[in-house]
């Protein structure tokens, strides 16, 4: 599987001089060998939100997110069904030790940075080190916890030793910020030297980004064309997301990532424009702050989540576009750890008897805390109405995400909230992130011991089906006492222009799509 | 008594002369029908509204205006037509209160460094200068962001951004009524300066004050939808006008009459009061300011 450059680049250019020399005939039948020559060419348009960070360690954004895919690759990378694919990683393949503890990955070789230096285990040292330094301070720190040391016994192979088995290390080192860097990168802001299918050519911060095609590129579709196709692509920083969808509806740009639920219909009814969508993991927490008073009292989360009429949240809050949840942070996309039990059904005369219970017959009031960021006003509105049923006045208080998120860290703090979480390759990382009692985002300060101990030992099981039976026991607590109400796992959402082809929608994380193979139909 | 010669005297006889140039402006009776009608909705209008403004029938979302809705529904099911007459209420409630707490303040600022003059007059008049400089959205943003959104705190904004203005205005005046003769003879007369400030001077303000109020009335109006539509403003599920247009912003396609219909709510008052604001002037101010 060893492959160069060089060799892609005279495999191009030999079919590209092939295609010269055919002429005509190769147009008149596309189906061919080589077609896909025609793919090439075009600069991508697009326009989101600005990035709030460039640094890899402390990405946060989607659009952070999607600019390191342009200019950086991943050792493991996690394809569109949220599983490992050697083909689009830099590793071509790995193994574990029979007691799990020592993970070897081989690297490609002949990957270069867009400086020309080959990438080699030193470069994958570098960044994991990085990532995992409690100095540095990335976010990445906990998530790999699991790693004793990294080792680098040749240029193509790297050691991972363990600490302590841990099933989920593949998927956890394609996490979002593990774009492997040049280990001579020194200012994390300004270089981004990577490997990935496009370069910066020019940054105009709050304004735009401009990248053009890596011409040494080591990633190839089925017929051996060197990829990315597109000549580049132009990032239009825009702060509003109706002047995004105008902008796609206008022409002005090709693509958009994260379509707003509202604008599915008038999207879908414009001719030049495409939806693409695919189930995710992608949820909205209304979390109930179970270290005080009025949430501590289960009965009281019991009874909002009778008072609540999950479907039809769904269906006016984000358009009907996803499944109904059940109060977990485990969606149906993780298959067999899901508990796939009925839909939870509303009832407000339990919830009204529970809150007699708990002391509150005369009526409860709380405040709801919601960032102004579609469809969190939607879903605390429809909320309040629906707990008002049950004899709870709901006071909504809409702030800005980046107060929500802000330095005053808004969403850790208030009482009952809704905090938007994105769809991680595993479940694990909810629990260890936001359901165990020292969680760093425990935003419901919820502590339950019997949690706590389920999660460590599904951290380390490394058998499926049993790993299984523990997540769906806790799933079962999160039913039972647990303290959020989770309304829906909504589809993730993109815009398209009709002539922009090759998308594949994915359901991880950022959402954002594998632009090297995107091309325009001609 | 020197109130003979006072200005203020000629009021009635004023007002009256004014309500006949009146006729001759129907821009300006436009306006206080425009005002008065809105008026008669805040008072009136959750009496007369189809539905409750909150009520949510998440089956008839997005509906086009029919018999049922006349001004169609929003994107929850809520009819507009309720909403923007329940709407008005708050639009008198927090505009007004906010510009009568503008008006107090500012007379009484205005006043006392119109009347006294030098250092006290430095002082207010420099602080004044200081809000002046600042844009009034940018200032009330950053107020709004560490009060946090609520009603009382848009009202306590509109009433902080506009004193200054309104302060401005009642200083001018009184600086060139304070040299007027029955001011000079009250002084004479050995009155004491509180009842020359407010037994000879204040009637005399009062008329350009009203004009003044008025025209603050229509900038809070507009103020107070700006920052509706920002969402630092009253807190939803309200019927605040500019947070209706916020929130049916992103269904403008598919709904424009959710957004349309308060966007017109706020131009139509907003024009009205400005009419009113004109017609205040010419009935009560014949001559200019100064008058």
């Amino acid at each position: 599987m060893k492959r160069s450059v060089t060799a892609v680049f005279v495999l191009a250019l030999f079919l590209a001089v092939g295609c010269l020399w055919a002429g005509g005939a190769k147009e008149a039948a596309p189906e061919t060998a080589g077609a896909r020559e025609g793919r090439y060419g075009g600069v991508l348009r697009k326009a989101f939100f600005a990035p709030t960070n460039l640094d890899p360690a402390f990405l946060a954004s989607i659009t952070d997110d999607e600019i390191a895919r342009f200019w950086g690759d991943f050792l493991v990378y996690i394809d569109e069904e949220l599983r490992p694919d050697p083909s689009r990683s830099l590793a071509e393949s790995w193994s574990v030790s029979g007691d799990g503890m020592s993970w070897t990955f081989n690297l490609r070789q002949g990957v270069r940075f867009h400086n020309g230096e080959e990438l080699t285990s030193k470069d994958v040292k570098f960044t994991f080190d990085r990532l995992r330094d409690p100095g540095v301070g990335a976010a990445t720190v906990a998530l790999f916890a699991s790693i004793a040391s990294i080792q680098t016994p040749d240029p193509y192979t790297v050691v991972f030793r363990l600490s302590r088995p841990d099933p989920d290390l593949v998927t956890n080192l394609g996490d979002y910020h593990t774009v492997i860097l040049w280990s001579g990168v020194t200012d994390f802001q300004r270089q981004q030297m990577g490997s990935g299918p496009f370069i910066i050519d020019s940054y105009l911060p709050e304004d735009r980004m401009t990248l053009k095609r890596n011409p040494g590129y080591w990633r190839s579709d089925a017929e051996g064309n060197q990829l990315p196709y597109l000549d580049g692509i132009e990032y239009i920083f825009l702060a509003e997301a109706s002047a995004q969808v105008e902008a796609l509806r206008g022409g002005q740009v090709h693509y958009l990532i994260y379509l707003p639920a509202e604008y599915v219909k008038p999207v879908e009814a414009d001719p030049n424009l495409v939806v693409y969508q695919k189930p995710s993991n992608t949820h909205y927490v209304v979390h109930m702050r179970s270290d005080r008073k009025p949430f501590s009292d289960v009965r009281v989360r019991q009874a909002f989540r009778a008072a609540i009429d999950r479907k039809a949240i769904l269906d006016n809050a984000f358009e009907g576009l996803g499944v109904t949840g059940r109060d977990t942070p485990f969606g149906p996309a993780y298959a067999d750890y899901y508990l796939d039990i009925p839909e939870l059904s509303r009832d407000v005369a339990r919830a009204r008897r529970l809150l007699a219970e708990a002391g509150y017959a005369s009526g409860l009031r709380v405040t709801l805390t919601a960032q102004q960021a579609s469809p969190v006003p939607a879903m605390a509105t429809i909320l309040k109405e629906q707990l008002a049923e049950a004899g709870v006045t709901i006071d909504i208080q809409l702030v800005p995400s980046d107060v929500y998120y802000g330095a005053d860290n808004l969403w850790l703090e208030a009482d009952f909230a809704i905090t938007d979480w994105g769809a991680r390759a595993t479940p694990q990382p909810y629990l260890d992130l936001a359901y165990t009692c020292e969680a760093k985002w425990n935003e419901s300060h919820w502590c339950d011991p019997e949690v706590d101990e389920l999660a460590a030992r599904a951290a380390v099981e490394s058998d499926r089906a049993r790993r299984a039976e523990i997540y769906k026991d806790i799933q079962r607590i999160f039913i039972d006492r647990g303290p959020i109400l989770v309304p829906f796992f909504n589809n993730s959402l993109w815009g398209a222009a009709r002539e922009l082809k090759g998308i594949v929608p994915t359901g991880y994380l950022g959402t954002a799509v594998d632009l090297a193979q995107v091309y325009f139909e001609k | 008594m020197g109130n003979t010669a006072h200005p203020a005297a000629r009021g009635s006889r004023g007002t009256r002369l004014g309500w006949r140039r009146l006729r001759r402006y129907p821009a300006t009776l436009a306006g206080f029908a425009i005002v008065a009608f809105f008026l008669l909705m805040a008072l009136f209008g959750p009496l007369i509204a189809p539905y409750k403004y909150s009520d949510q029938v998440l089956s008839d979302r997005l509906q086009p205006p029919s018999r049922q809705y006349p001004l169609g529904t929003d994107q929850f099911g809520r009819d507009v037509f309720s909403r923007i007459l329940v709407g008005s209420r708050d639009v008198y409630l927090v505009a007004g209160s906010g510009t009568v707490l503008a008006v107090l303040v500012g007379l009484t600022l205005g006043l006392i460094a119109g009347f006294f003059g030098g250092i006290i007059d430095e002082i207010v008049m420099r602080l004044v200068d200081v809000l002046l400089a600042i844009p009034p959205l940018l200032l009330a943003m950053i107020i709004l962001f560490s009060l946090g959104p609520s009603r009382l705190n848009v009202i306590l904004v509109v009433g902080f951004l506009y004193i200054p203005m309104v302060s401005r205005v009642v200083r001018s005046v009184v600086l060139d009524l304070k040299t007027r003769q029955f001011v000079e003879a009250a002084k004479l007369r050995g009155e004491s300066s509180g009842y020359i400030m407010f037994r000879e001077i204040l009637p005399n303000v009062l008329p350009p004050l009203a004009v003044e109020a008025s025209m603050r009335f229509s900038y809070a109006i507009f103020l107070v939808a700006s920052l509706g539509f920002l969402g630092l403003g009253v807190q939803p599920p309200s019927p605040d006008w500019g947070l209706m247009v916020g929130e049916a912003r992103n269904y403008f396609t598919q709904a424009q009459w959710a957004l349309l219909a308060p966007a017109g709510a706020i131009a139509l008052l907003v024009v009205g009061v400005g009419f009113m604001s004109d017609g205040l002037r010419r009935m009560l101010l014949p001559g200019g300011v100064s008058g």
